[in-house]
């Protein structure tokens, strides 16, 4: 049997499952953090390694991850584009432009850092809404001692997205089914028709916004105020332990990045290379 | 005492030009039990949300009149103040959802009104339990079938037990056994905590069982209020304005030389009327000649399905293994309990879904390798919900996006577009924006959009919800239309009243197989296993068999009619 987290439905025995909420928001948090503060590229590949073990140990479907591999390509695009034609990054210059930017051998080695850092922080995200549900996260924001109301916005917001993709799949399947083809025709025919796919789509976003908000006024929902919940956390030594270690991973990463210059760019190991 | 009472009320959307709601003056006890009828659109959902005090406080408008919940004055209050008393269930179920998993769904309103965690844990339990949803407890509640979303959305009231429970067509997804049970568990909450309630229903067969006065809206006005025994009388009248009386009330009508008898409402009364009155003709039941298919047993198999097994990605398996071929031109519905697998299988037919065992070919093509494009030509498919797939901007243009696709030349088009506008009765709104229609002409366009192209096979996934019944009635007898043109009709519904005036073949599913598939005559002759698939036949099969068991299979209340004859005292 298993459960729905924020994507995907994952087993019962995965041991991030087992986890207290905080933890879990503590992973999301540090790994994001972590991927801001590193420049790195090959502490990136060590981190993204992590991360795909993780992946495992949580019994994630391949699948999960293999679909991000299209978004990556895009965001990568836009990196390259940008770096390439605007940054002025000293090294073995390769190509000038005629406004200034020019292309360097760094400039190749960062444009491939920020991917590295896009995918980290991809995947770490894709990482925790797969592991963890609405209801971790309001534990977990509430055991912040933030408001619940908070908490509540987030993950209504949060469970749209996934609703969301829900409704394209739907409405774009009923194009096909009347005849639509989004993979063949001129880019502008394809772009007219991903246009139309969305006027459904927000004027559903719409009316569920507006019964939505119906509903959880007749639920009784107050933005201030006590409340009690239906499940109990505990949390545990070893749930202390892990939020601990992530606190302590992103101070780790602070001081190795502007103490140490492990983790700048270019960072360990090629700054030792590099200087020889 | 008074538990809601509206003096002169009028109410007018902010951007509407005319009253949704005009005089409407009203008193509801405590603990009375009023059923709210009338066609699509007359304002019932409007007059629910002012019930509940959600009009005027999140709603923009001009409000004229009063509403008084317990002699306070709705407009006055704060909504929390009002929203403890009253609780609300809409039609649509998905859009009340907030949490991600069943059991928080139904705790959601009582951790907000901080009922203790033992006392919420009690009450989900028991509420859930009520509507057969205990196994479901961490379902995701979006992937829950139709029917047990709205299960979950009157659950999570009923662990609440507001004295004021206000539900908006609660049972328009339910199977028919799943109607009864609400309106079995909704009245035995009025028993039990003296829980006013206001329903708001188009199955009228339920409402005379239960509720105790009866309220016919039109336009927005109260048109009729009555006690429930004399509140079908105006037989014509009801129909006229989109509402069906019970069967048995209408054959008791129809029957009736003396118009100012009260007609019985519920199967037990008309059994007893008719027994006195009325005997069985000496003509046996001709189920041959009442046959209504004439399709030749030689027709061409177009749809063939062996060994289909499926599985969703949670592990759960929808279909068990499933058999059936079906030719040319036959009518067939598809009928079963909710979260039977209906809409499972028939999403295989048009591919998209795919077997995860088994085989299904469709004219000759083998799903697994075909595309959704590729049978998209030959096989149409109506969704349930007609905001996914109404993707364009006026009624004319989603009626002709289909053709144009198909490279069909504009006035060919317009020829289409045109006709299929008239059968439905849409005419005159070709430049209507879409998404300003109700949702019952949202169904219609959504289902012209795809007769329009004229598909072979056309498959309509409960067309009828939340449409009342005369609409329902002109949406099947166009499918019938279609199908006497030679089309192949495959029809999800749990209205088994429609299904027995319309429908050739039953298909019965019960937890991802197919218990039965015969005609429809024979299918309703079958109410044990009918029961067993909490489905149960119409109303006027069921009072035909306590009648005689000679008149089993009756279908409908022509039928019945021309096989009783007035007794002679």
């Amino acid at each position: 049997m298993s459960q729905r987290s924020m994507f995907v439905h994952i087993s019962k025995d995965s041991p991030l499952n087992s986890l207290h909420p905080l933890p879990k928001l503590a992973l999301i948090l540090a790994i994001n953090t972590v991927a801001l503060i590193i420049e790195a590229p090959i502490p990136f590949l060590i981190l993204i390694g992590l991360v795909m073990i993780t992946f495992k140990l949580a019994k994630v479907p391949f699948m999960r991850i293999w679909r991000l591999v299209v978004v990556l390509i895009i965001v990568s695009q836009a990196v390259i584009i940008s770096y390439v034609f605007t940054s002025r990054i000293p090294g073995n210059m390769l190509y000038q432009f005629p406004w200034g930017a020019y292309v360097s051998d760094m400039t190749l080695l960062f444009s491939f850092t920020m991917i590295l850092r896009y995918a980290t922080m991809l995947l770490g995200s894709t990482l925790i809404l797969c592991t963890t549900s609405d209801r971790d996260i309001t534990y977990g924001i509430v055991t912040l001692r933030l408001p619940y109301s908070l908490a509540f916005i987030f993950t209504l917001a949060f469970r749209s997205t996934s609703i969301f993709i829900d409704d394209f799949t739907k409405v774009k399947d009923a194009m096909v089914l009347r005849g639509t083809d989004f993979s063949r025709g001129s880019l502008v025919k394809r772009a007219r028709s991903y246009t139309r796919l969305f006027i459904p789509l927000i004027f559903i976003a719409l009316r569920r916004i507006v019964e939505t908000t119906y509903a959880v006024e007749a639920k009784g929902f107050r933005v201030t105020g006590s409340r009690t919940y239906l499940h109990k956390y505990e949390v545990r030594a070893r749930d202390v332990l892990i939020a601990s270690t992530l606190v302590l991973s992103v101070v780790a990463a602070f001081i190795l990045k502007y103490w140490f210059n492990v983790l700048a760019f270019p960072g360990w190991p090629l700054n030792m290379i590099l200087r020889r | 005492m008074s538990a809601i009472s509206v003096e002169h009320l009028y109410w007018k959307y902010e951007i509407a030009r005319g009253w949704a709601l005009q005089d409407i003056t009203l008193n509801i006890d405590e603990g009375d039990f009023l059923g709210i009828v009338g066609p699509s659109g007359a304002g019932k959902t409007t007059l629910c949300l002012c019930l509940a005090g959600l009009i005027p406080h999140m709603t923009r408008g001009e409000l004229r009149g009063n509403v008084r919940v317990y002699g306070t004055d709705t407009s006055k209050t704060s909504l929390r103040e009002i929203v403890r008393r009253v609780g609300i269930v809409f039609q649509d179920p998905e859009t009340q959802f907030v949490t991600m998993s069943v059991e928080d769904e139904v705790a959601f309103p009582m951790e907000n009104y901080v009922v203790p965690r033992e006392e919420i844990k009690a009450r989900v339990g028991e509420a859930l339990q009520i509507t057969r949803m205990q196994e479901y407890k961490t379902r995701y509640p979006y992937e829950l079938s139709g029917g047990q979303k709205q299960r979950v959305a009157i659950a999570s009231f009923l662990a609440l037990r507001p004295d004021i429970l206000i539900l908006d067509e609660p049972t328009s997804d339910l199977d028919p056994v799943g109607k009864s049970e609400v309106f079995s568990i909704i009245d035995g909450l009025r028993k039990k905590y003296q829980t006013t309630l206001i329903v708001v229903e188009h199955n009228t067969e339920e409402l005379a069982k239960y509720a105790g006065r009866l309220l016919l809206l039109d336009q927005g006005r109260i048109v009729k209020e009555d006690l429930c025994e004399r509140f079908f009388d105006e037989v014509p009248m009801l129909q006229e304005r989109g509402v069906f009386p019970p069967q048995v009330t209408e054959l008791s009508y129809r029957l009736s030389k003396n118009r100012k008898q009260s007609l019985p409402v519920t199967l037990e009364q008309a059994t007893q009327y008719l027994k006195e009155r009325f005997s069985v003709t000496e003509t046996p039941l001709n189920k041959g000649d009442m046959a209504r298919s004439t399709l030749s047993q030689e027709a061409e198999t177009i749809i063939k399905v062996e060994g289909l097994r499926f599985t969703y990605p949670d592990g759960t398996e929808a279909l068990k293994g499933i058999d059936f071929k079906i030719r040319r031109g036959e009518y067939v519905a598809v009928i079963g309990q909710n979260a039977s697998g209906k809409t499972t299988l028939v999403k295989h037919l048009v591919g998209l879904l795919k077997p995860t065992h088994g085989d299904i070919w469709v004219f000759g093509l083998n799903v697994k390798r075909a595309s959704v494009a590729d049978l998209a030509t030959r096989v149409g498919y109506i969704y349930q919900n007609p905001d996914h797939q109404l993707f364009c901007q006026t009624v004319y243009e989603e009626c002709a996006y289909g053709l144009r696709n198909l490279g069909l030349p504009e006035a060919e088009v317009k020829s289409r577009v045109k006709n299929i506008l008239g059968r439905l009765g849409m005419s005159g709104l070709e430049e209507t924006e879409t998404f300003i229609l109700g949702k019952g002409e949202r169904q219609r366009l959504a289902v012209a959009a795809v007769l329009a192209m004229s598909p072979e096979v056309i498959i309509v996934d409960e067309p009828t919800t939340g449409q009342d019944m005369k609409q329902s009635k002109s949406i099947m007898d166009l499918l019938g239309q279609i199908n006497r043109d030679g089309k192949t009709v495959i029809v999800i519904t749990h209205n088994m009243r429609l299904v027995a005036e319309h429908v050739d073949r039953a298909m019965v599913m019960s937890d991802g197989r197919i218990l039965l598939d015969d005609t429809v005559r024979n299918v309703f002759s079958n109410i044990d296993l009918l029961r067993r698939t909490f489905l149960t036949p119409p109303q006027i099969t069921m009072l035909a068999s306590s009648l005689s068991p000679d008149l089993q299979g009756v279908l409908t209340v022509d039928e019945l009619e021309t096989l009783l004859t007035p007794k002679v005292n």
